[in-house]
Parts: structure tokens; sequence; C-alpha cells
């Protein structure tokens, strides 16, 4: 996939010269496609499990099978000890572990609003606020024990979900909020704001996309894009309004014209849309590549974060396969792309 | 121009100081380039140590590398201290030794920063690819050659005088 279109240039900061050597150390460590097949080809979860300790997780797999979620999320939560441990300027890496607080939060509120359960959607030890305070404050719709952005985002969520009762209102508002906040700390950082920008029109892009195969009506697409994207708020409308057929061509000349036509494609077949979420991380990691190339800077420590996480991802969805007895072929389609 | 070779002063300094600023000048620039290249290349080498600390033998060379400027810069003011400082009498021919000092002082002081920054990267690609340390030295040497030619640049300019 192209990402020609898309300019990078890196705030070059020798402050952060330590994190990176660190980093690049790290990013050796990350699994690569060797590794990957390393994990598919075991038979069953259990060699797959033993495998991943081969590949480098040996203290992840210290505990049983049956724990792999508690053990990928502690992996998670060194990932951001890491994370706050390299970075010089807190403001310049606290909005990826803000986006957890603000997960935990929806989680909240839907369990309350709706009846969710929160179930493993909360990762403890990851986000800035502990999610024990987040559900408190979700629970007595006191706000203000909350950091000043998650408690107006939580609070604006609540009531705009008083008078629209639907739960859509609690994700579009969240994520406006959210995507606001780390357009407003990212700013400055060339190589970030892209990021950022790309992060929006994909989100923008499966909201189109899925409002346009439910049938919804134009006003929830106007009320749910989020705004700051590449893709302009008006040509996405225009693009709702025409066939969806046309919707690759349409976007030939951007990153997402193939995006969006195998992710059709692939819907007419199988009436599914995991391959769009695929091919939007994949499109993610690729850009996330480029801060190989920066010297140093902020770029290659938050890169890292955010292909450590798509890589546990990856980890998540070879033992769910292998859990449910799915073939290593069936289990590969669905992988992202590596880091390295 | 006879008047001016024969002046016991120029710019209002002696040959002797024009000579002594030269020397200070030349190990002073190239010796704060060697620093900052070293500080940085160091950094980023402390970094991939912190995860890998068998890495430290070719990380090692990279990191000296960018101190070599101020080597240059030491004998270049070594020369003019204690080679031609005799010439200093004739007060332009120290003044001659302060612009001798310049190409060593300015070429080593912007070039140990920017090797500084190659062997950085250099440090990044051998925390992945340990075995092409050699390729990460030979890009950083690139670098140095016009160290060594602001070197040259200097001595010819001395033996000039």
């Amino acid at each position: 996939m192209s990402l020609a279109l898309l300019e990078t240039s890196f705030r070059q900061d020798g402050a952060y010269a330590f994190a990176t050597g660190q980093i690049r150390a790290l990013e050796a460590k990350l699994l690569d496609g060797a590794k990957y097949q390393r994990l598919l080809d075991a038979p069953d979860a259990i060699e797959a499990w033993r495998a991943l300790a081969e590949v480098g997780y040996t203290k992840a797999t210290e505990v049983r099978l049956d724990h792999y979620e508690q053990a990928l999320q502690s992996e998670l939560r060194e990932l951001y000890d890491l994370v706050r441990r390299l970075t010089v300027r807190p403001r310049e890496t606290d909005w990826l572990a803000q986006r957890y607080d603000f997960h935990h939060l929806k989680v909240y509120l839907k369990a309350k609003l709706l009846g969710e359960e929160p179930g493993e959607g909360v990762v403890p030890g990851v986000g800035l606020v502990p999610p024990k305070l987040i559900e408190t404050a979700v629970q007595t719709e006191i706000w203000s024990a909350l950091p000043e952005a998650l408690a107006h985002a939580g609070e604006r969520a609540f009531r705009e979900y008083q008078t629209t009762k639907q739960a859509q209102t609690l994700d579009v508002v969240l994520d406006t909020e959210l995507f606001a906040l780390i357009q407003r700390e990212v700013s400055g950082h060339p190589y970030l704001e892209t990021l950022v920008a790309l992060w929006t029109d994909l989100l923008n892009l499966k909201t189109l996309l899925r409002a346009k195969l439910l049938h919804r009506e134009r006003g929830f697409v106007e009320r749910a894009l989020l705004p700051a994207g590449m893709l302009e708020k008006s040509k996405l409308l225009k693009l709702f309004e025409s066939a969806v057929e046309t919707w690759a061509e349409e976007l030939r000349h951007t990153e997402y014209g193939e995006l969006i036509g195998r992710s059709l494609r692939a819907w007419e077949e199988q009436q599914s849309l995991a391959l769009l979420e695929k091919l939007s991380d994949d499109l993610v990691v690729n850009y996330l590549k480029r801060a190989k190339l920066a010297l140093y800077g902020v770029e290659p420590l938050v890169a890292y974060a955010l292909a450590k996480e798509i890589e546990l991802k990856n980890i998540r969805m070879i033992l769910i396969g292998k859990l449910n007895g799915l073939s290593k072929e069936a289990i590969a389609e669905r992988l992202r792309v590596s880091y390295v | 121009m006879q008047e001016a070779a024969e002046a016991a002063t120029v710019l209002g300094l002696s040959g002797q100081a024009w000579a002594f600023l030269g020397a200070a000048v030349a190990y002073g620039m190239a010796g704060i380039g060697s620093a900052i290249g070293i500080g940085i290349a160091g950094r980023v080498a402390n970094g991939v140590l912190a995860e890998d600390p068998n890495k430290f033998g070719s990380l090692l060379l990279l990191t000296a590398l960018p101190g070599t400027q101020g080597f240059y810069g030491f004998i270049t003011a070594f020369m003019i201290l204690f080679v031609f400082i005799g010439k200093a009498a004739v007060a332009m021919s120290g003044f001659m030794m302060f612009a001798a000092s310049l190409p060593i002082a300015i070429a080593g002081f912007l070039s140990a920063i920017y090797q500084g920054m190659v062997c950085a990267a250099g440090a990044g690609m051998i925390a992945k690819r340990p075995e092409e340390v050699g390729k990460a030295i030979v890009l950083g040497v690139f670098v140095e050659t016009y160290a060594v030619l602001g070197l040259i640049a200097s001595i010819l300019l001395l033996l000039a005088i």
C-alpha cells in the first residue's frame, strides 16, 4: 500500500537521544514475519504459547495459557512504564496513555447507561487515571475528580446521551473529544500530526462505510464525522451521497482507494468488515515505520509504543485463533503487518 | 603593504597575541565540536547499551569517532605554539597564524557535530544489525574526510607563512 502522498518530517530533538538508542535496540526484539510464522506453525494454543517464550516473551509466558489475557495486559503495562520512563516531556507522550483513559470512560459509561459489562475492556495501570476513579466518577456523576479533559468529555457524553438516548452518541462525543485532545498535544510535531490525521481519516472512513452499508441517514454521519483529517468533511459527505461502488475510484488519489476497494470486495464476499480493520492497522503501521528514519526525537518512541500495541493485538489474535481451532491460514489473514 | 608587514600590531594585537588566539581557536572550536559530537553519539549508544550491553565493543568505536577533530585542533594549536611561534615576532605573521587556524577550527567544529549525528544513526543501526558495524563506521568516516582536509589546510597555511 502506497503512502507516497504523506509528507514526513521529524522534529529532531537531542533530548531523546538516549531514548531513541534504547528504542532502536527494543525494535530489534519486535516480532518479524519469521517469528509470527513460528507462532502460526504451532499445532495448538499450548504450543503457540510455548513458542511465544522462544520468540522473546519469556516473562509473559511464565503464567499458564489460561491467563494469557492478564499476561498480555501486563506486557502492555510494562510498555507504558517504559514510555513514561523514556519520555523527556510527559506532555509529548501522555496522550498515548490518555487514549486508554477515554476508552475506560467509554466502557464505564456504556456499563452505566446501556448495561454493558466492562469485562476485559479495562486495563489498569496503562492510562494516566486509575480505572476505579473513572468508574466512581461515572457512577456518582461527579466529574471533578477527573483531569479536566476527561471530566469535560465524560460530562458532555453523559449530557448528550440524555437527549439522544443513542449509544453512538457516547462513541461520537468521546472520540471527538479524544481526537481534539491528541491534536492539541501533538501540534508542532509534523510526523505525529500526520499520524493523527491518518487515524482521523481511517476512523471517518470506517464510520462512513458502516453507515452506508447499514443504510443510516446523512444526519447521523454528519454528527459522527471527526474534524481535521486529511479528507475534508464535505468531501466525505459527498462520498456518502454517492454509490458505494464508486468510492474506491473517488479515493484513488488518496491513501485510501485500495483500502476501500478491497474492504468492499471482502464485504460482498463475507459480509464482514474485518479486512477494513486489518488494512487500516496496516496502513498505520506502514506509516509508523517512517520513524525508523528519525535520528532522534519523540517520534521513534511513539512509533515503537504503537507498533508494540499492534504486536500484542496480533499475539492475542493468534492465541484466540488457536484456541478456537482456526487454521493457520485463517489466522494469518487477520494478522497486522509487522513493524520490522 | 611594507608598512603593514612591519607594523608592531595588527588590529591592535601583537603577533604573539594573534598566534595565541589562533591556537586557542583551533583547539577550542574543534574541541567543542568533538564534545558535542561525542555527546550526541554517546547518548544514543547509551540507550542501545541499556537494552543490550553486549554491543559495547562496536559502539565504542562509533562513539569515539567524532573525538578526532579535537585532536586535529590540538595538533594545530601545538604546531602554532611550539613550531611556528618564533615567526610571530612579526605582527602580520602572527595574524596569518590566526588565519591558518581557522580551517581546522571551523571544519573541525561542524564536522564533529555532523559526524556525531551519523554515528548516532549508526548506533541505532547496530542495535538492529550488529553485523553491519563496518558500514556504520565507514559512513562516519566519510565525514571525517573534511576534518582531515581542514587539518591539512591549516598545516599548509602555517607552512606558507
